[in-house]
């Protein structure tokens, strides 16, 4: 195995993460010597990421294609699949995070975030099963968040699409194990984008370790490359024999107790 | 980041070293230009196995680790300390083979305090030699190797899962103390069947481009987990079982 070339010759779809900071996924991935088809819904944004890419590893395209539209999709992944045949390894790096008191959600969110996090990747891999199967094999990942894992206030709709998304990537694991189809999520904590920024502005505290010591064991926010590199881990040959996993990259904030995060605001009702 | 070293510069740990799981997480951990000192029953075998790899990597050494005797695991860290003031990687990956696997009605007082050496206590022993160092440094690795047996009950293997199941303890207590030094200390569950008897069938196909021997996953992940591309993780028990941890356990015995 060449480690510096984790990706060499893999064809590589990758749907969603074309704004930075998101875009580390496709940076990464292109360095390891994938070949990318990255989706995603703005164009703009999608030449701006092949720019970057540019000489990067093997020769990369985008393909527009709107991660909130489920009904959408399947027919953008069937004409990704005739261009580019099927994908050795799939990202789904798409994310849609809104957060409040679930009295005061905005009655569309939790539809939007169901469409982002549940309905698409179902759409996406009920196309790729079978090519993928035929295929010989191939990983899957998705980028979660340890929310869709344990509670925490005003994350009740993110965290039920973000769940359901767990759910279903553990039972795809299972039932294409048998076809060399690995399945692995990664979950990401409070304290990397998009949940740290807003956690930031909601509490009005400072970016340093004094709030994020209280946050998690590590004193310090996560990066993007720090997602990249455990989702790189899973797509690549080194995970080779994990499949049906979910891997928290938190800085071990799973392990206290965190409800507290967001300041409790007064919730005396008019 | 060197992904092709990603040990490079780093002294490593690994006990129980001449196990079948031991030995790759040694060679790989070598060939990623890591020192290791390897923990041995066997001295012959250790020799052995350090010559193997010294093409690998120069400082690497074998010393005498017998798990099942606590004063063997003391002399095997004073030893370590003696050459390295800081160890960057320590994994742990402990087996006893067979009395772990005993039915508990038939197994004895002696069986049950042997098998807590080995597990639990040789663990304490080695974490508890190595950790200052790691504390005052920040930014080192404990792994820690279990079994999926954790996860899903074996039958017939109530001892060994009970002793197992001790390691996830000693990797999230420690993982919260050392995190504010980013010192991260996780748990492989390795599949049941990788150093013993196999009683999960992995679903996962092998052979497949995805798909690698069991023991290479092992140590793959072990190197993952050791090396700066974990290094927001912590904390984390991770099956490295093909999807075993997932399926429906075999009655052992």
């Amino acid at each position: 195995m060449r480690y510096d070339k984790l990706l060499e010759g893999r064809n590589v779809w990758i749907t969603g993460g074309t704004a930075p900071p998101y875009d580390a996924y496709a940076q990464l991935f292109a360095r390891h010597g994938a070949r990318l088809v990255v989706m995603d819904a703005d164009a703009a944004r999608g030449a701006r990421l092949l720019e970057s890419l540019n000489g990067v590893g093997a020769d990369h395209a985008f393909l527009a294609g709107d991660p909130a539209d489920p009904d959408g999709i399947a027919a953008v992944c069937e004409e990704t699949l005739e261009r580019f045949g099927a994908p050795d390894v799939w990202l789904y790096a798409a994310d849609l995070y809104e957060a409040a008191y679930i009295d005061e959600m905005r009655a569309e969110a939790l539809d939007q975030m169901l469409a982002v996090s549940v309905l698409t990747p179902f759409q996406i891999m009920k196309v790729l099963a079978r090519p993928m199967r035929e295929n010989g094999g191939g990983a899957v990942v998705f980028a979660g968040s340890q929310y869709g894992i344990q509670g925490m206030n005003r994350v009740s709709g993110y965290g039920a699409a973000k769940g359901g998304q767990f759910a279903m990537s553990n039972a795809f694991a299972l039932e294409y194990a048998a076809d060399g189809i690995r399945v692995n999520a990664i979950a990401l904590g409070a304290s990397l984008p998009p949940i740290g920024d807003d956690l930031l502005r909601q509490s009005g505290e400072a970016d340093g370790p004094d709030f994020w010591g209280t946050v998690q064991p590590f004193p310090r926010r996560g990066e993007l490359l720090e997602a990249a590199n455990a989702a790189l881990f899973l797509a690549s040959d080194m995970a080779g024999y994990i499949t049906g996993e979910t891997l928290y990259v938190n800085g071990a904030e799973q392990l206290i107790a965190h409800n507290h995060h967001f300041p409790r605001k007064d919730r005396v009702l008019p | 980041m060197n992904y092709e070293k990603l040990l490079e510069g780093k002294t490593a740990v690994v006990t129980d070293a001449d196990n079948a799981v031991g030995k790759a997480v040694a060679r790989l951990f070598a060939r990623h230009g890591a020192a290791v000192a390897l923990g041995v029953k066997d001295l012959r075998e250790g020799y052995r196995l350090v010559s193997e790899i010294s093409g690998l990597s120069k400082n690497s050494f074998a010393a005498a680790c017998d798990l099942s005797d606590a004063e063997s695991v003391e002399n095997f860290c004073l030893e370590v300390k003696k050459r390295w003031e800081l160890v960057n990687a320590l994994v742990n990956d402990p087996w006893l083979d067979p009395a772990a696997v005993l039915p508990f009605e038939r197994a004895t007082d002696f069986d049950d305090s042997l098998i807590l050496q080995v597990y639990q206590h040789s663990v304490v022993q080695t974490c508890r030699a190595f950790w200052p160092a790691m504390i005052a440094h920040g930014r080192c690795a404990v792994v820690n190797i279990s079994s999926s047996s954790v996860f899903k009950a074996a039958p017939g293997a109530l001892l060994f899962t009970m002793a197992n199941g001790a390691l996830g303890g000693l990797t999230r207590v420690p993982a919260v103390e050392g995190g504010i030094h980013e010192v991260r200390v996780n748990e492989i569950f390795a599949g049941f069947g990788v150093n013993g008897p196999e009683c999960a069938k992995a679903p996962l196909k092998r052979g497949a481009a995805a798909s690698r021997p069991d023991i290479d996953g092992v140590a793959n992940t072990a190197l993952f987990l050791a090396s700066d591309m974990a290094s927001y993780v912590s904390g984390v028990s991770i099956s490295a079982s093909g999807g075993a941890q997932r399926m429906r356990y075999a009655a052992l015995n």
